[in-house]
């Protein structure tokens, strides 16, 4: 295979991978509470395709690693060994490392690290530790020698799976001489009896060279479940140095994370038939009605003839606004994804402070775009940390309060109109609003906290470089915490509220919208240009006269609205259009929110609401301040999409200079 | 390909010529000539013009081999192809499919 249809392989090959030890994570967290025992076999089989398909795609290290879990889960799962806390916790930093490894397959660096001899020491004592406590006295199993016997005897129905015992003898002749000794014992004595596409024969295989199991273990990867398989050193090498079962350098669980973080992006997305069958319906139905439509090519059109052509539009309408949303709908993933990183974050982050929490998920399966999904994790992992520090009590405080020592977490997303809206809620101590004061008078946010409503203290989290925490943790804490959640959300073009009741515990909620494919915008004038301007940053917009807009020094503009003086920002001045209207009382100002401020854009007029499927300029072109995005208006002239937050801090930064 | 063609040797002896593509595909059919070739005291084989060969392929040949001993019957290879006998040499199969040491393929 070529090199580049090989990468293409191992693209999908680490994705599913991801998948799979996304599954191994959360089937352990439920074995951890008491799940049952066919658990077991979904972690064993997600860790053997992940081993299998490693060595097929050319990731030998990964393939070997995963077999040393494989073995401890093998023995789990055909009863040798009872499944304990110590070893769940082994094999949950098996899975992080894993995520290491493949983050680095992808990234092309080395895939072994301190972290993965370690911790396969650790996998191997484990084993051994097992072994003994057993009474087996089993040898312990050489992993380097020069002469091996393998002993290599086919089910049955191994050819009738496409698998080849002539290909995987050659493979292992690959590794070293081989010299190959057929076993017939159950070959039928007359041919009439024999099945001709089933495997009777088996073979003993004696290899001399310097081979590592690993290497020997992997050409038999894919028929492991087919065959009988027993590798025999014969000849020892050296001592397996590698099996030292100190835990050398067993780094932060958080590094891991972070790397599994860096590679969450990928590029494909995975869809199920159903849809695409819905897909392929409604391209039949639009083709129907092409041909139905094509027929009025020819003749008179009359009356009759015109209310079935109006009848066809109709018809054409309806498919094409279907066949838009099932194409969205395509890249549409459920939040699941995202929500199951947190049992595991929850368990680390709850036993780090010694709280008790647990953690309730409502809604897993409501579904957003791809994008936006890949995006909310961050926000959504400093909410959940946040909770569990500031949020949840230590058992003792709760117990003093009257509550369950057992603090709740709820995760919980759903549909709410055009968007969706994600909860983050716990049932802890609420935010202080006394500490919130305190700290913003001493920033300087405010003079002091009197007359300001409860909603209105809970806004100065907001601010960045708010942080109430006395001693900053690792966990959260370090000051960037809410206002980068606030504007990671807004670069979504979400928003994120908080709710919060002293004793009974905090709500954020996260709105997003459904998809970034697609916005509700506004058709603003400005001069020969047309702007949109998205729907969801619109306050209002107003009509003002000349004497309304003062000019302050420093040359900017202000108006005031609704009690506040806001700036104004002349898109025409922004973007240098020409033939734009100049005089406030000819034109229109709308009035838009990003960042968590309002200001007020001047444009000729209004000229309507239409959707705008988002074309990147930034693919196509270059990015430009103040920009998100282009669109193609009925005419087939091209619309820029106004981008709202870049435009308030572009102009806090003229303010500034 | 499922069948192996048949044909009269010049000698008039039963010769069964195995297919190009001779994998699992095809051993049902050749198994069937070779049981009849059995029946008629023996016959031929020509996998001279063999391509591709998998393990399904010389175990039925192997089969065929050690009831044709049991019954006394000589081995006859009227060709072995250089794909026939390289697989048969991983196996380990060559020695008891008694090939010939060379043959033209």
């Amino acid at each position: 295979m070529s090199k580049a249809g090989l990468a293409q392989f191992q693209q999908v090959f680490i994705e599913e991978s991801l998948e799979g030890l996304d599954t191994m994570e959360s089937s352990l967290l439920a074995l951890d509470n008491g799940g049952d025992g066919e658990l077991v076999h979904t972690i064993f089989r997600a860790a053997h395709s992940i081993k299998g398909g490693a060595a097929t795609f050319g990731f030998p290290e990964i393939s070997s690693f995963t077999h040393e879990a494989e073995s401890l889960l093998d023995e789990v799962r055909s009863g040798k060994r009872a499944i304990d806390g110590g070893i769940i916790e082994l094999l949950l930093r098996t899975v992080d490392c894993l995520r290491g490894m493949f983050a680095r397959a992808q990234g092309g660096e080395p895939l072994n690290d301190a972290v993965a001899a370690g911790l396969r020491g650790e996998l191997a004592a484990a084993m051994g530790r097992g072994a003994a406590a057993g009474g087996a006295q089993e040898r312990r199993e050489v992993d380097q020698a020069d002469a091996w016997t393998v002993r290599f005897r086919p089910h049955p129905g191994m050819l009738a799976g496409g698998n080849d015992p002539l290909r995987l003898i050659r493979e292992l002749g690959a590794l070293g001489e081989i010299a190959v000794t057929p076993i017939f014992d159950r070959l039928p004595a007359t041919l009439a009896a024999l099945e001709p596409t089933e495997c009777h024969l088996g073979w003993t295989i004696a290899l001399k060279g310097p081979a590592r199991r690993a290497d020997i273990a992997a050409v038999f990867d894919w028929v492991e479940d087919e065959c009988d398989l027993a590798i025999e050193a014969q000849h020892v090498v050296a001592p397996a140095a590698a099996a030292a079962p100190a835990p050398a350098a067993v780094a932060d669980a958080g590094a891991a994370r972070a790397q599994r973080e860096a590679s969450a992006e990928s590029s494909s997305v995975r869809v199920s038939i159903d849809k695409i069958d819905g897909l392929i319906n409604l391209v039949g139905e639009l083709v129907i009605t092409q041909s139905m439509l094509d027929t009025f090519r020819e003749g008179e059109i009359d009356a009759a003839r015109m209310a079935v052509l109006e009848q066809g539009l109709a018809q054409l309408a309806r498919h094409t606004r279907e066949l838009q949303e099932s194409v969205m709908g395509i890249r549409m993933l459920p939040i699941a994804s995202v929500f199951n990183r947190f049992p595991r974050m929850v368990r680390d982050i709850s036993q780090k402070l010694g709280k008790q929490v647990k953690l309730e998920m409502i809604g897993e399966h409501t579904e957003l775009d791809k994008t936006v999904l890949e995006k909310i994790g961050d926000p959504m992992v400093h909410l959940v940390r946040n909770a569990i520090d500031h949020g949840l009590e230590t058992p003792d405080k709760r117990r003093a309060a009257g509550k369950p020592d057992v603090g709740t977490l709820t995760l919980q997303a759903a549909h709410r109109g055009g968007s969706i809206v994600v909860e983050v809620s716990d049932d802890g101590a609420g935010l202080n609003r006394e500490a919130i004061v305190a700290k913003a008078v001493q920033r300087g946010l405010i003079a002091s906290g009197e007359g300001l409503s409860d909603d209105a203290v809970a806004e100065l989290i907001f601010q960045p470089g708010f942080s109430t925490a006395a001693v900053t943790t690792d966990l959260s804490g370090r000051g960037v915490g809410m206002d980068v959640v606030r504007r990671n959300v807004a670069d979504l073009g979400g928003s994120v509220t908080i709710r919060s009741t002293p004793g009974q515990g905090s709500v954020f909620t996260i709105t997003l919208p459904l998809t970034l494919a697609i916005i509700d915008g506004l058709t603003a004038a400005v001069g020969e240009e047309r702007y949109i301007v998205p729907l969801v940053s619109i306050v209002e917009s107003v009509q003002l006269k000349a004497e309304a807009v003062r000019s302050v020094a420093g040359g900017g503009e202000l108006f005031r609205f609704r009690g506040e003086y806001l700036p104004v920002i002349r898109l025409h001045d922004v973007f240098g259009c020409s033939g734009a209207v100049q005089a406030i009382d000819q034109g229109l100002m709308v009035v838009v929110e990003g960042d968590g401020t309002r200001v007020g854009l001047f444009v000729d007029g209004l000229i309507g609401q239409q959707q705008a499927v988002v074309k990147s300029l930034e693919a196509n072109y270059r990015r430009v301040q103040g920009i998100s995005g282009a669109t193609i208006l009925a005419d087939g002239s091209v619309a820029l999409i106004v981008d709202i937050v870049g435009l308030v801090r572009l102009q806090g930064r003229r303010k500034a200079a | 390909m499922g069948k192996a063609a048949q044909r009269k040797g010049g000698d008039g002896a039963r010769v069964i010529v195995l297919p190009a593509d001779f994998r699992l595909g095809a051993v049902a059919g050749v198994k069937a000539d070779l049981v009849e070739a059995l029946e008629a005291a023996g016959a031929q084989l020509d996998g001279g013009a063999v391509e591709r060969v998998d393990t399904a392929a010389l175990q039925l040949l192997l089969a065929y081999r050690r009831e044709a001993a049991a019954r006394d019957l000589s081995p006859a290879w009227r060709g072995v192809s250089e794909v026939m006998r390289d697989a048969a040499g991983v196996l380990g199969l060559a020695r008891d499919l008694e090939l010939p040491a060379n043959m033209p393929a």
